[in-house]
């Protein structure tokens, strides 16, 4: 088993694929939190609709996925945010603009005659397509968003507890908020490539879900989401190179499995106290 | 008296519905200000305009330049958030360059007798406790207005009587302070000037 280990990472793919997974268990998890705390998870839905709609545009147009999807993604968010301006919840925003893209691209399919299935093939995803374009993008994004929440660690924890309070005392609400769905635009963006529209939830939301059952503040929920993400992005990348089986199924049923745990020694937790 | 802030003529409707119309109002240094009113007639709101964090529909409010507001909520729907009490209080340090922040901290937290709660979760804290957290933070934001939407809401009777003492209090303190309540125990203990809001007045 160890020398098919050591034969596989001869590979390029394989190694990139590695580092894909490193860096983006360690920082998507970041973005998880932001998602969490801030009450976007519709928003992503919205985002995995972008997707498609970028690759429809990538086949149709013959360009590089990764940067279309990116671009695509950041203009949804920028209407959203538009429209939030406008007293619409995020929520509705989000939806709205997710059924536009998905009537867009059904529309644009039809004209430019792209096969369903080669559109749909992008929501699988799959660490082994990383290219080193792919790599740099993922790097800078990791960077970008650590560097974010360690410098602004204290107006995100201000908006997170509640957004009048941080306005009154003094945190640029606006910016911050534009910040945080530009950040998570990208990284879903990005995610999309690396385990597919279907399984982004494994390495950036339920770590964050799991790691949240048991912490007692913000920086340990950002820290234990990171190392979450971590564990499992490897752990699950070895475990499918070994078995031969798909790194995001394999990956999912992990951090499913992570997920249960927390929340089994939180439901603990909380007996032991009633206990008392 | 130096004005602070001067409501001109404020009228405030969601579609369907005005709230309040031609209100007219001036708040200067160190006032004490109660807004009463039955729910419904745009307590919180006036705050939220004050606030800025609403436009009104007609009419204006000037504020001084540099004028800081410490706003107190009614409620707290975030209560899943891991934060400590302490880390909550120094929220009201944020953007501040001072020396010695947690002594600023510690004494805002024995003005509002919560000093024993600085370690302990905030959402684990009984209505009073966080009302009580939350007011700490406030002094702690060196404002020219403390504005207080339904503090006592909540609140049993004992926690109720703590907080007409700790805002009793603030009498000397430097701000101006808004309060909103429709708690009559709180309206006869404090003897403020009173704002009454409402469609009969």
């Amino acid at each position: 088993m160890i020398e098919r280990l050591l034969f596989l990472f001869t590979l390029k793919p394989i190694i990139y694929g590695f580092i894909g997974m490193v860096i983006s268990g360690l920082s998507f998890p970041l973005a998880g939190v932001i998602i969490v705390r801030n009450g976007l998870i519709p928003m992503r839905y919205m985002l995995m609709h972008g997707v498609i709609l970028g690759g429809i545009f990538s086949i149709a147009l013959n360009l590089p996925l990764v940067p279309v999807v990116m671009l695509l993604n950041l203009i949804l968010v920028a209407a959203m945010v538009l429209l939030n301006r406008n007293h619409t919840s995020l929520s509705a925003a989000s939806t709205a603009m997710m059924v536009f893209t998905m009537g867009l691209a059904s529309l644009l399919g039809q004209v430019f005659d792209v096969p369903a299935k080669d559109t749909l093939e992008i929501l699988w995803g799959s660490p082994f397509a990383l290219v080193k374009g792919d790599l740099f993008i993922l790097a800078a994004l990791a960077v970008a968003v650590t560097s974010y929440v360690v410098i602004c660690f204290k107006p995100i924890s201000m908006l997170f507890f509640d957004h009048d309070i941080a306005r009154s005392s003094g945190v640029n609400v606006g910016f911050h908020n534009t910040l945080m769905l530009l950040m998570t635009a990208l990284i879903i963006s990005v995610a999309m490539k690396l385990l597919g529209a279907l399984l982004i939830d494994a390495l950036v939301v339920l770590p964050v879900l799991g790691a949240s059952k048991n912490v007692k503040s913000l920086k340990s929920m950002f820290v234990r989401s990171s190392v979450t993400g971590l564990i499992l992005s490897v752990l699950g990348y070895m475990t499918a190179l070994v078995t031969n089986l798909p790194v995001s199924g394999v990956l999912a049923i992990l951090a499913a499995g992570a997920y249960l745990i927390n929340l089994a020694i939180a439901k603990a937790k909380a007996g032991k106290r009633s206990e008392k | 008296m130096d004005c602070l802030l001067e409501v001109k003529n404020l009228s405030f409707s969601y579609p369907g519905k005005t709230l309040f119309s031609d209100l007219s109002f001036t708040v200067g240094n160190r006032d004490r200000l109660l807004v009463t009113g039955p729910n419904g007639s745009g307590k919180t709101t006036l705050l939220k305009l004050i606030l800025g964090n609403l436009k009104p529909t007609e009419g204006a409010i000037e504020r001084t330049e540099n004028l800081r507001i410490a706003y107190c909520k009614q409620d707290f729907p975030n209560l899943d958030f891991p934060i400590s009490a302490g880390e909550v209080v120094r929220m009201g340090l944020y953007g501040q360059k001072i020396d010695r922040s947690d002594d600023i901290a510690r004494r805002a937290m024995e003005k509002t007798n919560c000093l024993h709660l600085e370690k302990r979760l905030f959402p684990s804290l009984s209505g009073g406790e966080r009302q009580r957290v939350s007011l700490a933070r406030c002094l702690c934001q060196n404002a020219h207005i403390l504005l207080l939407d339904e503090p006592s809401s909540f609140l049993d009777s004992e926690s109720e009587q703590t907080l007409i003492e700790i805002m009793g209090s603030l009498e000397d303190s430097d701000f101006a302070i808004i309060a909103v309540t429709h708690d009559s125990a709180i309206t006869q203990a404090l003897k403020w000037k009173q704002l009454r809001m409402g469609s009969n007045d």
